[in-house]
């Protein structure tokens, strides 16, 4: 069984995270992209929490014997997702940083060459004694 | 193919080298090769000291490690039409009278990537017994792999042609770059060989290889091996 008491924090817990990235999303401070992953797994704690019939089902199918295991199983599940996440748009987020920092790099070279031929040219005309 | 009178670029990363830079960038020009140097977010003078003896220099903005920076080099190379891209150490270790040798497969054809070997010949600075260790390692774990002996597979003296300048333009390792990207050509049907080359030891600075980090870079460098072999021909970089 779960607790009323443990419902009610369950329920509490998820409304939290689920308002605050909303509002985070809503004010322009996360990507919806990003904070997608944690408004469906807040949701989802909304509704499981709700009607915890669904974890007694959840026990019963995997044969957990205590439901409120199956709670910490989904909640260890839906963080491992959500890392997860994280990882693969960290991997391209660097990726991409390494490619713009290596074009930075051979544009400035190239700036540099430019400007010290158009000197060179301006004193060349300078320079002309005609 | 390369041409007969080819374009030939060294690349050479460097990341606080201003003891060793300038003297090496003088001593290659009276030799009459190219260079390009690859400044990885240097924190001391290394940009400076390569501006006074007239060096090309690109710097980046911040630190990517050597993979990162090579990789750079690599771009440059093929964006601006070179027919062969040599890497070599900014520290002294490389010798450039063994550039010749290293790129006369690449002209005569019959490699893709050229990789100047301390281990064939046995001759000049060997590095320590330890690292010869890990390197045997490598070697054996490559030839598991690829079947092909490499016999120092750590070697960053290395010559490619514009083929694998390209690959490598595309997808190189970020950092610990070398074995790996042996298999990365090896896997492509890129054909690699080695020449035996000596090596000094190295005049300043200090390898980016020691101690705990070693530990990290054999995990580091056999995972990447082993799943550089699992990519089999279909999987490109996007």
């Amino acid at each position: 069984m779960i607790t009323l008491k443990l419902q009610l924090l369950l329920i509490a817990f998820s409304l939290v995270v689920l308002f605050v990235f909303i509002n985070r999303t809503r004010r322009y401070k996360l990507e919806l992209k990003y904070a997608l992953v944690w408004i469906f797994f807040s949701a989802a704690g909304v509704i499981v929490s709700i009607f915890p019939q669904i974890f007694f089902f959840i026990a019963r199918v995997m044969g957990i014997e205590v439901p409120v295991n199956a709670v910490f199983l989904l909640a260890v599940s839906a963080i491992f997702l959500t890392l997860y996440s994280l990882t693969v748009s960290l991997s391209n987020h660097s990726r991409k940083l390494r490619t713009l920092t290596q074009e930075v790099g051979l544009m400035q070279h190239k700036m540099t060459e430019m400007q010290q031929r158009i000197k060179q040219a301006e004193g060349d005309v300078y320079d002309d004694p005609r | 193919m390369v041409p007969s009178n080819p374009k030939v670029l060294l690349i050479i990363p460097a990341f606080n080298e201003r003891d060793n830079i300038g003297s090496l960038l003088l001593s290659l020009r009276e030799q009459g090769l190219e260079a390009l140097v690859v400044n990885d977010g240097s924190t001391d003078d290394t940009a400076e000291v390569c501006a006074s003896v007239g060096a090309r220099i690109v710097t980046l903005p911040c630190n990517l490690g050597i993979g990162g920076a090579v990789q750079t080099g690599y771009k440059y190379a093929y964006a601006n039409g070179y027919d062969i891209a040599i890497q070599f150490d900014g520290d002294g270790q490389h010798r450039a009278e063994f550039v010749p040798a290293l790129i006369a497969p690449l002209l005569a054809d019959t490699a893709d990537l050229v990789i100047g070997s301390r281990y064939i010949e046995k001759q000049g600075f060997q590095s320590t017994a330890l690292r010869r260790a890990g390197i045997r390692y490598f070697s054996r774990l490559i030839r598991l792999i690829t079947g092909q002996t490499v016999t120092d597979p750590t070697s960053g003296f290395r010559a490619v042609n514009r083929r694998i300048m390209h690959m490598f333009a595309d997808q190189y390792p970020t950092d610990y770059p070398e074995p790996e990207s042996i298999v990365h050509v090896l896997r492509s049907g890129g054909r690699a060989v080695e020449v035996p080359v000596q090596m000094s030891e190295r005049t300043g600075g200090h390898s980016s290889i020691h101690h705990l980090r070693s530990v990290y870079y054999m995990v580091k460098v056999s995972l990447a091996i082993l799943i550089d072999a699992l990519r089999g021909t279909g999987v490109r970089h996007s």
